[in-house]
């Protein structure tokens, strides 16, 4: 009787996700610090826009700047938000100046995306200090352009607005359907599914950064503070998501690292394009953790030395 | 797979156009010259994919909607019209409000056809306070079959006229307006019918 019943595969669901949220959906998985290497890809060799993801290569940069004896961590920084990009989280919501350490302002970058954060930061290690780390781990498709000032500058732009705050609501106009560059990848800062989790895989398994600098990273990306998006998808106890975000206009992003106790980690870049333009879309953020989820869940394998033994969900 | 004068032209409808606007359509694509032009008349999601394939050489689809790969022209608003049964105490009211349709239920199309311009009817209804069950109607037949049974309400871009057991709210025309673009490969030689299909849109647009 199921000699007929044909069963998706989770590339299938996964496509029929991003189809039911109504948006476009590139994935990439793979085990991390697994000689076995397995993946799962749902276009994830093509190349795609970036949007705050970009502050992950950025934070890494920074960490190796540090390794190097180039920065020192714990140096201080006078920040005046007025002076920064504006957001609507950490530095660049604060009203008064603050003096803060490099490593905060690099925590505060990625745990609540701030924006400014990410300027100060730019500024302090240049995209010279990005490239190099890039080159060096071999992501010879991911290119960073400029920051979230340089992005918001040529929104304004190709809106015809004279701020911020109206570029975006332009952006949000149903009948306007806008390409601008921030949604090209040619143009903007941008990468594959596959290199973004080449580029966790190399964080998780060591090889990017020291032992100290890995660690610090892995703690600061579990302590990003958004649920709504691969977090949804693993609402379960004593799971890690370690994981950056990614928004602007149409486009919302994530990758991340999904860490179940005793099992090797996972690393999952999703990165999506919506069709409704609405600043809000519970569902597409919904659809990158129902994703995540299914791709992560076809790659899950115990840990050689884990008494547990082997899961039953390994697949892959 | 471009259509020659003379040759044929195979045009694709959303199910949400009204009768006369496709009609407009065929018209305008046969004045270019072309012995056959046939009209296929389906979801968003499948005009897409069959002008993707090839079946269709450019379609008129609803805004929003996943158009990646094809070219796709500006955004057009069409006129829609809230349908409600004639007895209903919201057709009797000089001043209809939404959640006077609370006790109905909507016939809409199937959101498979396209999710994100059913999601966004959805929320527009949501956000001015009406959140009512949905059932699926295939069409503006459907629509007004369901409407005129007494127990439901639905979207038409049908204009007024004489339908038993169905009254036309004339009901926040600029947001529950229908937004539609015309889609075409990238590769495909049809300017000129693009351009005529664009001519018929834009007359008929809502101002």
């Amino acid at each position: 009787m199921n000699g007929g019943v044909r069963r998706d595969t989770a590339v299938d669901r996964i496509r029929a996700v991003f189809a039911d949220a109504g948006c476009t959906g590139w994935l990439h998985a793979r085990r991390c610090a697994d000689p076995r290497a397995a993946m799962l890809s749902v276009r994830g060799d093509e190349r795609v826009v970036l949007a705050s993801v970009y502050k992950l290569p950025l934070f890494l940069a920074f960490c190796a700047e540090v390794d190097a004896g180039r920065l020192d961590a714990s140096g201080q920084l006078r920040i005046v938000p007025s002076d920064c990009t504006p957001g609507p989280t950490g530095i660049a919501s604060f009203r008064d100046p603050v003096t803060m350490s490099r490593r905060d302002v690099a925590a505060s970058m990625m745990t609540v995306s701030d924006n400014a954060a990410a300027d100060v930061l730019l500024g302090e290690i240049g995209t010279t200090a990005v490239e190099e780390l890039l080159t060096r781990l071999g992501l010879t498709r991911t290119r960073i352009v400029g920051g979230t000032a340089d992005v918001y500058q040529r929104l304004v732009e190709e809106t015809d607005t004279r701020t911020t705050v109206e570029a975006f609501r332009a952006l949000t106009d149903i009948d306007a359907a806008w390409t601008v560059s921030a949604y090209d990848p040619a143009y903007t800062s941008a990468t594959t599914p596959e290199e973004m989790t080449r580029l966790l895989e190399a964080v998780w398994s060591g090889s990017a950064l020291s032992p100290e600098s890995t660690a610090f990273a892995q703690q600061v990306m579990r302590a990003q503070i958004w649920p709504h998006r691969i977090a949804s998808g693993f609402p379960h106890r004593g799971v890690a998501i370690a994981g950056k975000t990614g928004t602007i206009g149409i486009i919302r992003n994530e990758v991340a690292v999904v860490e179940f106790p005793g099992e090797y980690p996972i690393a999952v870049a999703v990165f999506t394009r919506a069709a409704r333009a609405d600043p809000v879309l519970p569902v597409v953020d919904a659809a990158i953790g129902e994703a995540a989820r299914i791709a992560v869940t076809g790659l899950r394998a115990p840990l050689p030395d884990d008494p547990a033994g082997p899961s039953s969900a390994e697949s892959a | 797979m471009s259509p020659a004068p003379g040759g044929s032209c195979t045009g694709g409808a959303t199910r949400a156009l009204p009768d006369r606007l496709v009609t407009l359509c065929v018209t305008a694509l046969s004045r270019r010259g072309e012995a056959t032009v046939s009209t296929r008349s389906a979801s968003t999601v499948e005009l897409v994919d069959a002008v993707r394939s090839g079946m269709c050489d450019l379609a008129v689809v609803e805004h929003p909607a996943l158009t990646e790969g094809l070219d796709a022209g500006p955004v057009v608003k069409l006129r829609r019209w809230l349908v409600v049964p004639a007895d209903h105490r919201s057709a009797r009211s000089d001043r209809p409000r939404l959640p006077m349709l609370s006790d109905l239920t909507f016939a809409a199309p199937p959101r498979a056809g396209n999710p994100a311009s059913f999601d966004a009817v959805q929320d527009l209804l949501r956000e001015r306070g009406l959140d009512v069950d949905t059932t699926p109607a295939v069409d503006d037949r459907a629509v007004l079959a369901a409407v005129a049974a007494g127990t439901h309400f639905g979207v038409s871009t049908s204009p007024p006229g004489a339908v038993p057991g169905v009254a036309w709210l004339d009901w926040a025309p600029s947001a529950l307006a229908l937004r539609v673009r015309i889609v075409r490969r990238a590769d495909a030689d049809v300017g000129v019918h693009v351009d005529a299909l664009d001519r018929v849109l834009f007359k008929e647009r809502v101002r």
